[in-house]
């Protein structure tokens, strides 16, 4: 008898949860049925057919805004990209002038030997004739020639050394300058110029070299302690 | 159950007349859908934009502020502090005197002015630290020549006409130990040039208004 309960418990699991199964899919059928277009009314169709369009012409309109922003900051971009690559270059122009960066180019050197019975006076001669000759850029033995560079004799026992910016120049003394060389070469060595002086005077005789390529290093930068900007215009 | 379901589904055939709208519902749900991902995608590219935009004004502020300071340096503004102010001035009265007592001996040339006074003084001021010099309008900046062509000071190829004010700003004190100190402020003052030396708590500089040559010039690494 037991068994005979066992199998007619088993048998009724088995109907019940066959039923539940069923029933589940049933609910989910109806669901689906009653969501599905196919179930709906035509008005309601209708309905539907408004609301999907009104829909899709926000979409749209949404669209057109987002591409109307993204294409003038994309146009912006371009504008900033112009302003990036002309402040880059202005500032490239503004440190090779203030002499921040190393420089290359054509020009000449200028050699004067240990002989040379040089003063101070005609080195910066000499560098004030090579800017008159539209040089672009001076070193005098590797100083590069800034805006605050000066040119000093310092004695030294019986002898005088010349220094710049403070520093010992040792011979033999090279100046570097970077523009046209003939133009350079011309300014220096015209009749009657200052060259031309110092070799009649005093038998000083520089080597001067034209070069295609010479190179002048950079001078580090120096801050202001005393002037600031002003606003008053001159 | 299968009854109910058998049902249902004639009930939704009643429908078929629908059919076409329902085609169009269809139709546009999709193409919604399908605005809908753009939309997304739209946004997220505007936001990347906007990010790596900002991001780029940054450096674009970053690198006007550079700018600015390399146009103080360079001496593209005026320029304000402390310094001293030196007036120097053709001999009028040594010509006229020297003129009239010995005119077989006189040379103009003795009591004028002279590009290379100008420049020497503005070596030592240079050596005195000054951070900025002007002479008459003329600004100096690192390419700036003085010279003469007959007895005309051209600085900054610019013609200048006596007297000469060469200001400078930097510590006043060092300024002038410097300037009184030089070869050439003494020679002048001993060959009884009118010159002058005045300091002052400030002095303006005009800003630099040539150009800066760099055909031949370029950047080496």
């Amino acid at each position: 008898m037991p068994r005979l309960k066992a199998w007619t418990q088993a048998c009724l699991t088995i109907v019940l949860l066959i039923l539940g199964i069923l029933l589940a899919l049933q609910f989910r059928t109806q669901r689906l049925l009653a969501s599905s277009l196919e179930a709906q009314k035509t008005g309601d169709l209708v309905a539907m057919w408004k609301n999907s369009n009104a829909k899709r012409s926000q979409l749209i309109q949404e669209i057109n805004e987002l591409e109307g922003q993204l294409q003038s900051l994309t146009s912006a971009w371009g504008e900033s990209d112009k302003a990036q690559t002309a402040l880059e270059k202005e500032i490239l122009r503004l440190k090779t002038a203030l002499g921040l960066i190393p420089v290359k180019g054509p020009g000449i050197t200028v050699t004067f030997t240990g002989e040379s019975p040089l003063l101070d006076t005609d080195l910066i001669d000499l560098i004030n004739e090579l800017w008159v000759s539209g040089a672009e850029a001076i070193a005098i033995n590797d100083h590069r020639v800034t805006p605050a560079t000066f040119i000093v004799d310092k004695e030294e026992g019986p002898s005088i050394y010349h220094t710049v910016n403070g520093q010992k120049l040792l011979y033999p003394i090279v100046i570097k300058a970077i523009g046209d060389p003939d133009t350079l070469e011309k300014g220096l060595t015209f009749t009657g110029g200052i060259l031309d002086n110092l070799n009649t005077l005093y038998n000083i005789r520089p080597d001067i070299k034209k070069h295609q390529e010479i190179k002048i290093p950079a001078a580090p930068l120096v801050n202001l302690k005393y002037g600031r900007p002003s606003k008053e215009s001159f | 159950m299968a009854w109910q379901l058998r049902a249902q589904l004639a009930n939704a055939a009643q429908n078929k007349k629908d059919a076409g709208l329902i085609e169009v519902i269809r139709t546009l749900e999709e193409e919604n859908k399908g605005l809908e991902e753009k939309i997304v995608a739209l946004r997220q590219k505007l936001e990347e934009t906007q990010k790596s935009q900002a991001s780029f004004e940054t450096t674009l502020s970053g690198l006007q502020k550079q700018l600015d300071e390399l146009k103080i340096l360079a001496g593209l503004t005026p320029l304000t502090g402390p310094g001293i102010i030196i007036t120097l001035d053709d001999n009028k009265a040594g010509a006229e005197a020297a003129k009239t007592s010995s005119p077989a001996t006189y040379n103009p040339e003795n009591y004028i002015i002279h590009d290379k006074n100008l420049l020497y003084l503005v070596n030592a001021l240079k050596a005195a630290g000054a951070e900025g010099i002007a002479i008459n309008d003329q600004r100096l900046v690192t390419s700036s020549d003085i010279r003469c062509v007959g007895t005309v000071i051209l600085v900054n190829s610019t013609r200048l006409a006596p007297p000469y004010e060469i200001k400078a700003i930097g510590d006043p004190e060092k300024l002038e130990r410097a300037i009184l100190n030089s070869e050439e402020f003494i020679y002048l003052k001993s060959r009884e040039f009118p010159v002058k030396l005045v300091k002052s708590p400030q002095i303006i500089l005009p800003a630099y208004k040539g150009g800066f040559p760099s055909q031949h010039t370029k950047p080496s690494t």
